[in-house]
């Protein structure tokens, strides 16, 4: 079979293209409630009161609902946040819900509700919310949590520290550390000292969120349409906050117009409380600002790093401390966030870590290997001035000290088998790279960065079931975000024996599917991959018994062919797989359908690596930074559906532009977002993409992946700011410190900080 | 201040098919009117429901307002002629390349089509406290959001902050100043011409206009004398993107000079001030002198004499000094 590793159109492409395609912003019902928020215009604010009459009296409003309408629940997350009932936490914190007949009245109503504010100081920047005296943004602890995590400033995890005075805000202190510092430092013959800073950025998929509830005219529960990555996650969370059983929410995924990350659970239980209450369907699709104001972007951070070497190429040492602005709640990234600033070389002394702090701020989510462009941002410029200044090749620096399989990564559990070492020798041969003094003599800088994620694991389980026309159907409850299901497909097919043509994908809801967890972490190919294959392979032996009982011969000699079942290499006698299939499936039959299952835990992650060059033009009398190209190479493990790994690699690549150089969400000292809608908010766009964009696909077999592969989704976006950072200190000297790397913040890099 | 939608409010739209028809509309309404052009700045106002016009006046379907025309030594451009049309028009590149470049630095080709030359000269400011609808002094308020000591102004001005720094968002404008372009207003009791440099207006002048368009005056075209036709031109915009976003700082000049030497320039630089700024300083001391790095120096250096950045903006006096030494001597070698 050639299924694996054939560049194959994805299966929704065609109806995405002609517009066919159905999003939930699409779906309608009879009877159909159009919702929409009325949002905190402050930052920090009581809420005195809230008039509704004036909404409520408007032709086409169903209801306007407050917190007095919804159950009191400690708000410990967005989920639960619901409503603002006394204080409002942040810009777009919901206030009340608009029900109304058409969403032109929907808006008008949400204007007409007149809430009466009492401002109060805001917590907006990493320093205000770190200070030891600063206002709490949870005075009485964090809610939902225990009285003790909430007597020691919102549940500060750190042991063994030494007791400082800590601010209420700083959450999820922890550090990794290894050795001695001071030796390392002393070893070392430079050291480079920096602070950074990265900005807060959207996911800015194209599609906002969406969903429609749809309760159940029989009082049995409700369907939930919802574009989500995760739809168990919405079950889970509609299911508690309505206090439900589990089975009375069936979410069903609608097609996915990006998530990144974002489209976990964030207004779909209140708004199921809204439908249940109102025993109509109600539907909110946000609109692009409310989806810069009341979402969850990444989150902006502050890096001190420090980091020594020796002459002769070896790191000596290694410092990093980051704080991670998560908005009004804790993310408990920190972890994560150590692992990704210590683990990728090989340092003898190191320390990294941070601490979380909460703002009045929407609280931050996932986005494309979450924090890890900070962390390589952090530690690829610091390595590239380290080897400036020891006069090192810097990818032969970064090869020396390079991880591999069993090294410890920073919190001491060994790394799994990966491939950073041959991405990196990949980039050290690639004509970019070899020819680089070229493209300096012709005035651009050339760049290099290395970017790593761990990759996620999670159980997952999937059926595969033959077809009396001859196809396979696969069933599974992925939410497919990113072309995973054509590749489910190519995999069934390769481990069944059959043409990919005839695999189709059922795409389970919550109440009918096998489990699958969220489409995130770079996991679903890894996680469902496995047990699809096995479900495949157990339909396929299934098959080849029924036929066997035909030609009165083992399984073991027949083989499938074109669609059907013969004996190894007589093919005059072929069974067609339709017709075992149909035996199986009529009346009176006599064998049973064919149904294969598969179930498998991945407990062992697959990390990804990818490094890239960047070649960049800095117009030293602007500031103004022309990316000319990009080439990313990245260890995919096994290229299941090369176009589709190819299509993510490049993807990757773009947001990280978009993170290099464009993005940020601009706050106002009051804690207004300044970049409310995508006209302030720079996203790349296609004239913003590299003149050449080149994927190099490295495959080296993870472990335990389906044929070898390994998640892709995420590592692309991590090392492009560091390449693009790297490549306009090379072309100019200037290193920013700041992200994005805006022409300001060049030409202030080029004059001397000024 | 976060205003959640997307939906307009209800006004009432005029599409009066002559100028006149529009006139009468707008003097019936007065300060309670909008006229609509392209749309391009109009809609953001409408749909954030920051502004709220009883009646919407759209200009598009008058012809007399649209096309471009040879004039006895010029030419003229009506106001609600497209960007992209300017942008492609063969007399505006051959004789007034500097207009077709500056139009072309506009957006993107959506908007370029969309969006008109009068549009792009009397649209509002972009500060970005005022869009969102907060209550400042050019709002009607009592206080400039974007001037205290905490605030964020990356993209406000470094001259002539009166009670309000923001700044003109203008491409063409600095281009038309430079050209000498003549602004041909109407209004109920007939045309008055203003010089492109005198046709926007500063906070310290008037605090809720950008130009000096009365409520019940609408700006019927552009009109271009061949005093620079066939110049030499240079204009640049720098900005976070390469396309879509307003000026960091713009730049325009035009030169006459004759065996090396500068007969005669002027020099136009945007989106530094409330309003685009005449370099007639720069251009008095240019004038005569044969062009080198030193002289574009040391005029560009007195070019930001004067400059008073804000807290975040300090960039743009290095950057404004750039330009105008390009705009004298050229894009430096790399």
């Amino acid at each position: 079979m050639t299924a694996i590793g054939t560049p194959t159109k994805l299966l929704e492409g065609a109806p995405k293209v002609k517009g066919s395609l159905r999003f939930c912003g699409d779906l309608d019902r009879p009877g159909l409630l159009h919702a929409r928020l009325v949002t905190s215009p402050h930052a920090h604010a009581e809420v005195l009161s809230i008039d509704t009459a004036a909404a409520e009296a408007m032709p086409g409003v169903a209801a306007v609902i407050t917190a007095a309408d919804l159950p009191a629940l400690p708000p410990s997350n967005r989920a639960t946040l619901l409503l603002a009932r006394e204080r409002a936490i942040f810009v777009g914190h919901p206030v009340a819900l608009v029900l109304a007949e058409n969403e032109a009245v929907a808006a008008d109503a949400a204007d007409a509700v007149a809430v009466d504010y009492q401002p109060l100081d805001a917590i907006v920047t990493i320093e205000q919310a770190e200070a030891p005296d600063a206002q709490a943004v949870w005075p009485d602890g964090l809610p939902g949590q225990s009285e003790e995590a909430a007597a020691h400033g919102a549940g500060d995890v750190s042991e063994g520290e030494e007791a400082v005075a800590s601010s209420p805000n700083v959450t999820n202190r922890m550090r990794f550390e290894r050795g001695d510092l001071e030796r390392g430092y002393a070893e070392a013959d430079a050291v480079v000292e920096r602070v950074f800073r990265t900005a807060s950025v959207h996911q800015s998929y194209i599609e906002p969120h969406a969903s429609l509830i749809d309760p159940d005219p029989m009082g049995n529960g409700m369907t939930v349409y919802c574009s989500t990555q995760a739809p168990f996650f919405i079950r889970d969370a509609i299911a508690g906050v309505l206090g439900m059983p589990q089975d009375q929410v069936r979410v069903i995924g609608t097609p996915v117009g990006g998530g990144f990350g974002a489209k976990f659970v964030l207004y779909e239980p209140l708004l199921a409380l809204a439908a249940v209450q109102h025993q109509r369907p109600v539907r909110l699709v946000m609109t692009r600002t409310e989806e810069m104001l009341a979402a969850t972007p990444a989150p902006s951070t502050r890096i001190t790093i420090r980091a020594g070497a020796k002459r002769s190429g070896e790191l000596t040492a290694l410092e990093a401390d980051l704080a991670i602005d998560c908005g009004c709640f804790p993310s408990s990234m920190t972890a994560l966030a150590g692992t990704l600033l210590g683990s990728s070389y090989q340092t003898p002394n190191q320390a990294v870590g941070g601490f979380e702090v909460t703002t009045n701020k929407p609280s931050v989510g996932a986005y494309r290997a979450p924090l890890a462009p900070q962390a390589a941002f952090v530690v690829e410029t610091v390595l590239d001035q380290l080897a400036r200044e020891l006069d090192l090749d810097p990818v032969e620096f970064r090869l020396q000290n390079a991880s591999e399989k069993g090294t410890p990564m920073a919190s001491g559990m060994p790394w799994a088998g990966m491939g950073q070492r041959q991405v990196l020798e990949a980039l050290r041969d690639h004509p970019a790279w070899q020819n680089r003094e070229q493209a300096r003599a012709e005035g651009r800088g050339v760049g290099i960065a290395l970017g790593a994620w761990p990759g996620g694991t999670e159980p997952a389980s999937a059926a595969c079931a033959l077809q009396t026309d001859g196809t396979l159907k696969v069933h599974i409850s992925t939410a497919d975000i990113n072309g995973t299901n054509t590749s489910m497909a190519l995999m069934a097919a390769e481990a069944f024996g059959l043409d990919p043509d005839k695999v189709t994908i059922a795409t389970g809801d919550t109440s009918s599917g096998p489990y699958a967890g969220a489409s995130g972490g770079s996991k679903t190919i890894y996680t469902v991959g496995p047990p699809v294959i096995q479900a495949a392979r157990e339909a396929r032996q299934q098959t080849l018994e029924l036929a066997a009982q035909t030609f009165e011969a083992d399984p073991e000699d027949l083989e499938i062919v074109d669609g059907a079942v013969q004996v190894k290499g007589s093919p005059d006698k072929a069974i067609p797989l339709k017709k075992i299939a149909q035996r199986t499936m009529r009346f009176g039959g006599r064998q049973a359908p064919v149904f294969g299952h598969g179930r498998h835990a991945q407990t062992s992650q697959a990390p990804g690596f990818c490094a890239q060059l960047a070649e960049v033009r800095v117009d030293r009398e602007t500031g103004r930074v022309d990316v000319d190209r990009v080439v990313v190479i990245q260890d995919c493990g096994r290229a299941i559906n090369p176009a589709a790994v190819e299509g993510q690699m490049m993807g990757g690549a773009l947001q990280g532009i978009g993170w290099a150089l464009y993005e940020e969400m601009a706050y106002s000292e009051d804690g207004q977002l300044l970049t409310a809608t995508l006209n302030d908010y720079a996203l790349p766009h296609s004239a913003q993409s590299p003149t050449e964009l080149e994927t190099v696909l490295v495959e080296v077999p993870s472990d335990h992946g389906p044929f070898g592969a390994r998640g892709v989704g995420e590592p692309p976006v991590v090392p492009t700011a560091a390449a693009v950072a790297n490549a306009i200190a090379d072309a100019c000297g200037a290193r920013p410190t700041e992200l994005p790397m805006t022409p300001p913040r060049v030409l202030q890099a080029l004059n001397g900080g000024q | 201040m976060a205003v959640i939608n997307d939906m307009i409010p209800d006004f009432e739209l005029y599409q009066p098919e002559s100028l006149d028809g529009a006139l009468e509309v707008l003097d019936r309404h007065r300060e309670s009117a909008w006229v609509l052009a392209g749309g391009m700045d109009t809609f953001d106002w409408f749909k954030d429901r920051v502004k709220r016009p009883e009646a919407v006046v759209d200009l598009g379907a008058i012809p007399e307002l649209s096309g471009i025309s040879e004039t006895d030594g010029g030419i003229e451009i009506g106001a609600m002629t497209p960007l992209t049309a300017v942008v492609d028009n063969e007399l505006i590149r051959e004789r007034y390349g500097i207009l077709a470049e500056a139009a072309e630095t506009v957006a993107t080709p959506q908007i370029r089509n969309q969006g008109t030359l009068g549009g792009n000269l009397v649209q509002d400011t972009r500060c970005w406290y005022y869009r969102a609808g907060w209550p400042c002094y050019r709002a009607g308020g009592n206080i400039c959001y974007a001037d205290t000591p905490e605030s964020m102004n990356r993209e406000h001005c470094i001259f002539d902050a009166s009670r309000c720094v923001a700044v003109t968002p203008s491409d063409t404008a600095p281009a038309l100043i430079v050209l000498d372009a003549e602004m041909v207003i109407r209004g109920r009791r007939g045309e008055r011409t203003v010089a492109a440099e005198d046709f926007f207006v500063g906070p310290a002048i008037d605090i809720t206009r950008m130009t000096v368009l009365q409520p019940n005056e609408v700006l019927q075209s552009v009109r271009i004398p061949d005093t620079w036709a066939g110049a030499d031109f240079y204009f640049e915009k720098v900005r976070d993107r390469n396309a879509w976003d307003f000026p960091l700082v713009n730049v325009a000049s035009a030169m006459r000079v004759e065996d090396e030497v500068v007969q005669d320039c002027r020099l136009s630089v945007g989106a530094v001030s409330p309003v685009p700024l005449r370099m007639e300083r720069c251009e008095e001391l240019l004038r005569g002198q044969t062009i080198s790095e030193d002289i574009a120096t040391r005029i560009a250096e007195l070019g930001v004499i004067g400059a008073k950045p804000l807290r975040h903006n300090g960039y743009k006096v290095p950057l404004m000094r750039n330009l105008i030494r390009r705009a004298i001597r050229g894009q430096a070698p790399v």
